[in-house]
């Protein structure tokens, strides 16, 4: 397929583009590191493909309203 | 699917039952407006037929048993990749039961649509830590 092409069916079928699409994915994967009690914070980025810690605080923060080690101790409570 | 230690009458060395909960709003999401894909009514009641023969439904193993692959994962699932096993089998389904050729067609309009993404969801799936050159996705999109 077409890269234009491509663009397009894959906004029409997910309803987001393939970055957003990648992105919500490593977050998601993110929390699913962090929900089995990895900590460090850094690693989990790193393990799942932000470029830099700053840029996973920043996304995570967007994506659940909480820092990612809020995040993890609200889920052990 | 259903739970192992459910009474049953097809047994067998190889059978294998798992019970599977769908929410199908979350599923269906974006297609949520596609209401047809909602409507159950030709998987329930009387008539329906809940024994698949492996001969005739050949593509509902195959999508079953990825689904209960992704279930049993400890890794990240993707909801879209359910969701193009799901509308699949669906489509499969209605394709062969529903006298309305409109509901199968649109139906079966939006199962390849996913189809084609299927490939690409893969690779993300498999690649979502490491970068992801969009082009090639696009190469792998039939």
């Amino acid at each position: 397929m077409r890269l234009s092409g491509f663009r397009a069916h894959f906004r029409a079928c997910m309803g987001r583009n393939v970055y957003q699409y990648i992105m919500a994915y490593r977050i998601h994967s993110s929390m699913i590191d962090l929900k089995k009690g990895d900590q460090n914070v850094a690693f989990v980025a790193d393990r799942n493909g932000f470029p830099t810690l700053s840029c996973f605080l920043r996304k995570f923060k967007k994506a659940t309203g909480v820092a990612p080690r809020s995040w993890a101790t609200l889920q052990t409570e | 699917m259903i739970a192992g230690n459910e009474p049953h009458l097809a047994r067998g060395e190889r059978s294998r039952w798992i019970w599977a909960f769908l929410d199908p709003v979350k599923l269906f999401r974006p297609f949520v407006k596609d209401a047809l894909l909602l409507d159950s009514k030709s998987l329930q009641g009387p008539g329906f037929e809940n024994l698949f023969r492996d001969a005739e439904w050949a593509f509902l193993r195959f999508h079953m048993q990825r689904l209960a692959q992704i279930t049993e994962s400890s890794e990240a699932a993707s909801r879209d990749t359910i969701r193009a096993h799901c509308i699949s089998m669906f489509a499969g389904i209605e394709s062969r039961r529903s006298l309305d050729k409109s509901t199968v067609y649109n139906i079966t309009v939006i199962a390849d649509k996913m189809q084609r993404l299927a490939p690409p969801l893969r690779y993300i799936q498999d690649h979502y830590a490491q970068i992801v050159d969009i082009t090639g996705l696009a190469r792998g999109a039939p």
